[in-house]
């Protein structure tokens, strides 16, 4: 019994994991990025992409979907991640913009050409383009 | 300057009243691009055979922010502000409250590979001059390569070429060809040599977990000695230990004036909140007619990463040169 209950469990572990895409401005002339990229996109290492400057987007801490994109793409822990950011206050560099949902993340990338952020799949639609799919 | 630190500081407190700050983070001035922090250090020393000094290390203020390619960064520091000796009551106490510019500099982004910074900056050679302050570093102390071998600021230029790859690789081009900026502006010597000129060249190459570092360049003092010197430095670091060590040698025109200069460090990480480090050293300078060979022990505590509570004993080969270093150290 014990055993069907925690199968049970897994299941539905696995079915509320988020699944998210990256996206970005229609205009912008990424067509798709590496895991690896997008790590040095989102930890500022990387600012331009050839001449535009890039405007990276997140979610609130507390959102799922940031915590599914943080452990596929980061893989640092949430705390590993604020003393990096600390380090970084030294250097002069700042976080990604935050914002409060993914519905505001899609309007803020169709509106700016260097933005990226990522949203779950079902949010996403033709007017922007789709950089990187998760496969959980 | 006194009165542009105050400002500053004086604006930090009331920001930080802000219900978005948080501490190490510093705090955004309305919605401008203009952030401010700052740090600060309190050491205690106990050297064999001498008397214990307590100081009030260091007092910092941060401003910098970004507006599409320029961003820009102003720091203002007093060092060895406050300074006591304990245990001997016959000795005053040294107060100092001359604030200096540490660091003052624009940049330019022209794409995904090139940028300019013009200004006073840390000069980008190894890892350890790269993040100085006592909170961010790993150690109350400084391994002894980063204050003999190099300038660790440069007055001047610093051109930028990073190509994303498999490994990530930059080249710097660091040019000086004037005094020390708070030398032009406060006529004040605030670097470890007081310089009128460098040129250096580095290249960094990094991976997630990897980096190498190589740098060679050229520096004259006031009064025109000459220094070449070279760098190697490594750093391999996962979310259980780091293992950083870097090597140089100097020379002037004559001979080699430092034949060798080394630390080798590893540093265990216990949680989030603990670490303990242990890192050797050697060096031979000719100049001051020195050599030593030394083990630094250290812990530190740090109860929010912003915070750290350091302790640290030095072994030297001169028993005299023994120490004990305590430090609290907070980034806001």
């Amino acid at each position: 019994m014990i055993r069907v209950y925690f199968l049970i469990m897994l299941l539905i572990l696995t079915l509320s994991a988020e699944k998210f895409v990256l996206i970005t401005n229609k205009d912008n002339s990424i067509k798709s990025l590496s895991k690896d990229v997008i790590k040095s996109i989102y930890l500022k290492k990387r600012r331009f992409w050839g001449e535009t400057k890039l405007t990276v987007l997140n979610l609130p801490p507390s959102s799922n979907l940031r915590q599914s994109f943080e452990k596929d793409i980061l893989g640092m822990s949430a705390k590993e991640l604020e003393n990096y950011w600390m380090r970084q206050h030294y250097k002069g560099q700042r976080p990604p913009y935050r914002l409060k949902s993914p519905t505001s993340v899609l309007l803020f990338v169709k509106k700016v050409k260097g933005a990226i952020g990522y949203i779950p799949s079902s949010f996403v639609d033709k007017d922007v383009r789709v950089l990187y799919k998760s496969r959980k | 300057m006194k009165y542009i630190y105050i400002a500053c500081l004086f604006s930090f407190l009331s920001l930080s009243n802000a219900n978005e700050y948080q501490l190490g983070k510093g705090v955004q001035v309305g919605s401008f691009p203009l952030y401010i922090g700052g740090y600060t250090s309190i050491e205690y020393e106990h050297s064999y055979g001498k008397n214990r000094l307590l100081t009030l290390d260091d007092i910092a203020v941060m401003a910098y922010g970004d507006y599409n390619n320029f961003s820009y960064l102003i720091e203002l520091e007093a060092e060895d502000i406050y300074e006591e000796v304990l245990g001997d009551e016959e000795s005053e106490s040294d107060v100092k409250d001359h604030f200096h510019i540490e660091r003052l500099y624009i940049d330019y982004e022209f794409n995904d590979r090139y940028m300019l910074r013009i200004g006073k900056y840390n000069s980008p050679i190894g890892f350890w001059n790269l993040i100085p302050i006592n909170v961010l570093r790993d150690t109350s102390s400084n391994p002894i390569i980063s204050k003999s071998l190099f300038p660790a600021f440069s007055s001047g230029i610093d051109l930028r070429y990073t190509l994303e790859k498999e490994m990530s690789s930059t080249v710097h081009f660091i040019a000086q060809e004037n005094k020390d900026i708070e030398t032009l502006i406060n006529e004040d010597i605030y670097n470890n040599f007081d310089i009128n000129r460098h040129y250096g060249a580095g290249l960094t190459l990094q991976n997630d977990a990897i980096s190498y570092q190589f740098s060679a360049g050229y520096f004259r003092t006031i009064i025109d000695e000459d220094y070449y010197y070279f760098l190697g430095a490594f750093k391999y670091q996962n979310s259980s230990f780091k293992l950083q060590g870097e090597i140089g040698t100097q020379l002037n025109e004559d001979e080699s004036t430092i034949p060798y200069i080394a630390y080798l460090q590893y540093t265990k990480y216990f949680k989030q909140e603990h670490e303990a480090i242990v890192r050797v050293e050697s060096y031979h300078n000719k100049i001051e007619d020195r050599s030593d060979s030394f083990i630094v022990l250290g812990y530190t505590y740090r109860p929010l990463y912003p915070i750290a509570l350091k302790s640290e004993y030095q072994w030297h080969s001169y028993r005299q040169e023994n120490k004990l270093l305590l430090s609290i150290s907070v980034l806001f």
